[in-house]
């Protein structure tokens, strides 16, 4: 779940690649962020394939995050694709590799502990200042309920400060923790596909999404945006 | 727990004193190291550790089933009864879900919409590789190539040791069994043997293995179609040397932990890339599981029938599709199984053409030669241009076939093609670095075999000091030039 530094700066060139489409849409969604992120993406490639009107672009790198960036710099990578892009809607997915420990100085912070916290939300406000340099409508999606108990749990406390800062810098916030749940209210990996049937709509992982899931996960966060 | 991590090396620190301070003592020895890879594989997830107890003592109450039975029915009906439940209880966990998804995939094209009864089930580590050790101990006391274990310790050891526990090699009980009842001998060769082996696993793993996916094969899959042509092209050939340095690289360290256990595990991988046809190559990678699936599953369907025709392409291509099947539950497994099933049926038929031609033609040859000479030889040239025909193929088909492997959808695998075939835009994410491991990782290959068996035998009589000096520094080596972080190795998803 690590990322080299040969690849950070080959993202950047790929990133201002496809940051500089041939002609503007009416509309362009760019999509930021980790794996889900491009889970996303492919979901809205998906069900907006009919639609020539709606153009979404993934500036996603899987295995990162805001919490190790001595390996992948968001900030720097998102400052520049932003100054190059023209996307009018911007998602950010991010934050499903970040319960780990933060190192600041020399020093250890254990995941969730206050300093953690505190550390976290300063790089989360740094990271949606950056991205407010974008002339595009803002949302944040926070992250999805997991299989495993313990990430979960993280996830939780990680999309409090998602929605806090969401909040203070302009974003809007679009909750999905109970979107994939059963009825009662469990993590499943399994759900209800568009097409109203049973399907797995999440991978063996019990995190990412399946295509039908990555459909699912699309549909809720277009209609979030307004554009279903 | 992950090989190359500290939480590993500690404890097999622990196990590794333990285990030679009860050398003499076979029964505690056998306690101690089933308690230890009952630890190793509860570290992961302590629910299935009733799993593997209970396919543990069903396989050995089923060995000795079938060793008390005299009537060749009973024993048939009773291994088949055997097979069919480790077979049952791997379909429940990794196949039965995608049986049903496909199901729902056939349905809603045909224009039904039907729920179908999903199981919310999570797919056990290691479970592919315990259930068929546990298929082939039934199967071999049904055969009678071994006895059966007296002991439920034995097998239950026999299935959980914790080098091979989660991603092989799948060990014989014939090979493992016998080993268990003498007393373990540490030698030094077999020490740095095995310290030789975990360091030249480590590499392959923390530096080739893990450079190449981050910072080429795993971009490059997550969004092919943004990718360029020569990238791609790059990265289908990146895959199968990440994929060989990965598995290669457990098998490595598996094999040298059980070494200074005093355990001889067999060699599972021997230079497969220098291979120069498809039925060379599967005799030299993932050597555990392609025997396996000859003696359990080609075996079988051939029968008591000769090894000819159209029987036998049919088997050919079952064994390498089940064996598609077994790396997991996705169609892309299963075309890939059938690229490699239906390749080595062509190279069959070409061989067996080709063997005719030439054995024709070389009598002819021979008389005529033998008439001015006494003896005919072969051209070299045509015979260094068969051979680097027969790896070019061998190699490009691994690693296009690898595109499916490595896709977690098949839409993956046609993007993949799709924009590797367009042949378009500049390398953005090759580097010389990374070209460099690819050539040098399958350049290795030609070499010479069992290097680090014979290094190991020169090295016997260094001081006990050098030794420990220079494995030191190889491991401070690696883990300075690799990438930080530990990815989990492939294999452990089959």
């Amino acid at each position: 779940m690590v990322m080299s530094r040969f690849a950070y700066s080959a993202l950047i060139a790929i990133a201002l690649t496809h940051a500089l489409p041939a002609q503007a849409r009416p509309v362009s969604i760019a999509l930021v962020g980790d794996s889900l992120a491009n889970d996303l993406g492919n979901g809205m490639e998906d069900i907006f394939a009919g639609r020539p009107d709606i153009h979404v672009i993934k500036r996603t790198q899987f295995a990162t995050g805001l919490v190790r960036t001595d390996y992948f710099n968001w900030d720097a990578t998102v400052d520049n694709a932003l100054k190059h892009g023209d996307a009018n809607i911007l998602v950010v997915v991010l934050g499903g590799n970040d319960h780990q420990p933060i190192r600041v100085n020399g020093r250890r912070l254990d995941p969730l502990s206050d300093a953690w916290r505190a550390e976290y939300s300063r790089r989360v406000s740094r990271f949606m200042k950056t991205v407010k340099q974008s002339r595009a409508k803002l949302y944040w999606v926070g992250l999805p309920d997991v299989r495993s108990e313990k990430l979960a749990n993280g996830y939780r406390v990680m999309n409090r400060i998602f929605r806090q800062q969401a909040a203070k810098n302009g974003f809007t916030y679009i909750d999905i923790w109970n979107k994939f749940h059963t009825p009662d209210g469990a993590y499943s990996s399994f759900g209800k596909s568009l097409e109203g049937v049973s399907r797995r709509i999440r991978q063996e992982d019990g995190m990412h999404f399946t295509e039908p899931g990555r459909k699912l996960f699309a549909n809720y966060i277009a209609r979030s945006i307004g554009l279903r | 727990m992950l090989f190359p991590t500290p939480q590993f090396a500690i404890f097999f620190f622990v196990v590794f004193c333990a285990a030679w301070l009860l050398r003499t003592r076979t029964e505690p020895r056998k306690l101690l190291l089933l308690a230890a890879s009952y630890f190793f594989y509860g570290y992961w997830d302590w629910r299935f550790m009733a799993l593997l107890a209970g396919s543990s003592l069903f396989n050995y109450g089923a060995g000795l089933a079938v060793a008390a039975s005299n009537n060749e029915v009973t024993r048939y009906r009773l291994v088949a009864l055997a097979t069919a439940a480790n077979l049952g209880l791997l379909g429940l966990f990794k196949y039965y879900n995608f049986f049903i998804d496909s199901l729902t995939d056939l349905t809603l094209a045909l224009g039904i919409q039907r729920d179908m009864p999903f199981l919310e089930i999570i797919l056990p580590i290691g479970i592919s590789f315990f259930t068929f050790q546990g298929i082939s101990y039934v199967v071999d006391v049904y055969r009678r190539q071994i006895k059966p274990v007296t002991s439920p310790i034995d097998l239950a050891l026999y299935i959980s040791f914790f080098p091979q526990l989660v991603a092989g090699p799948i060990v014989r009980a014939s090979h493992f069994l016998p080993q268990l009842e003498k007393t373990p001998v540490l030698t030094r060769t077999a020490v740095t043997f095995g310290f030789l082996l975990i360091l030249n696993g480590i590499f392959k793993k923390t530096v080739v293995a893990h450079y190449l996916a981050t910072d080429l094969i795993d971009p490059l899959f997550a969004a092919p179609e943004q990718a360029s042509s020569l990238d791609l092209i790059a990265g289908h050939y990146a895959y199968v040397v990440q994929v060989y340095c990965d598995f290669s690289a457990y098998s490595d360290i598996a094999i040298g932990a059980a070494a200074l256990l005093g355990y001889r595990f067999r060699k599972n991988f021997d230079r497969p890339f220098g291979t120069t046809s498809l039925q060379q190559f599967w005799q030299r990678w993932h050597i555990s599981l392609s025997t396996w699936l000859r003696d359990y599953v080609y075996r079988p369907l051939r029968g008591d029938k000769r090894d000819a025709g159209w029987r036998m392409y049919r088997n050919i291509f079952l064994t390498m599709l089940i064996g598609g099947l077994w790396h997991g539950a996705n169609w892309t497994f299963v075309i890939w199984g059938a690229i490699h099933g239906s390749a080595l049926i062509v190279e069959r038929a070409a061989k067996n053409r080709w063997h005719d031609w030439r054995l024709a033609r070389t009598r002819l040859n021979s008389l005529g030669a033998a008439a001015v000479t006494g003896h005919a030889t072969p051209a070299p040239m045509a015979t260094f241009a068969a051979a680097f025909a027969g790896w070019f193929i061998t190699f490009h088909l691994f690693a296009l076939a690898g595109v499916f492997f490595r896709s977690p959808e098949l839409g993956t695998a046609l993007d993949y093609f799709g924009a590797m075939f367009a042949f378009q835009g500049s390398a953005q994410l090759l580097t010389p670095f990374l070209v460099l491991l690819i050539i040098g990782s399958v350049a290795v290959h030609f070499g010479p075999g069992n290097v680090i068996d014979r290094l190991a035998e020169r090295m016997r009589d260094w001081p006990a000091a050098a030794l420990g000096l220079l494995l030191g520094l190889g491991l401070l080596l690696t883990q300075a030039i690799g990438p930080q972080g530990v990815a989990p190795f492939i294999y452990f998803q089959f």
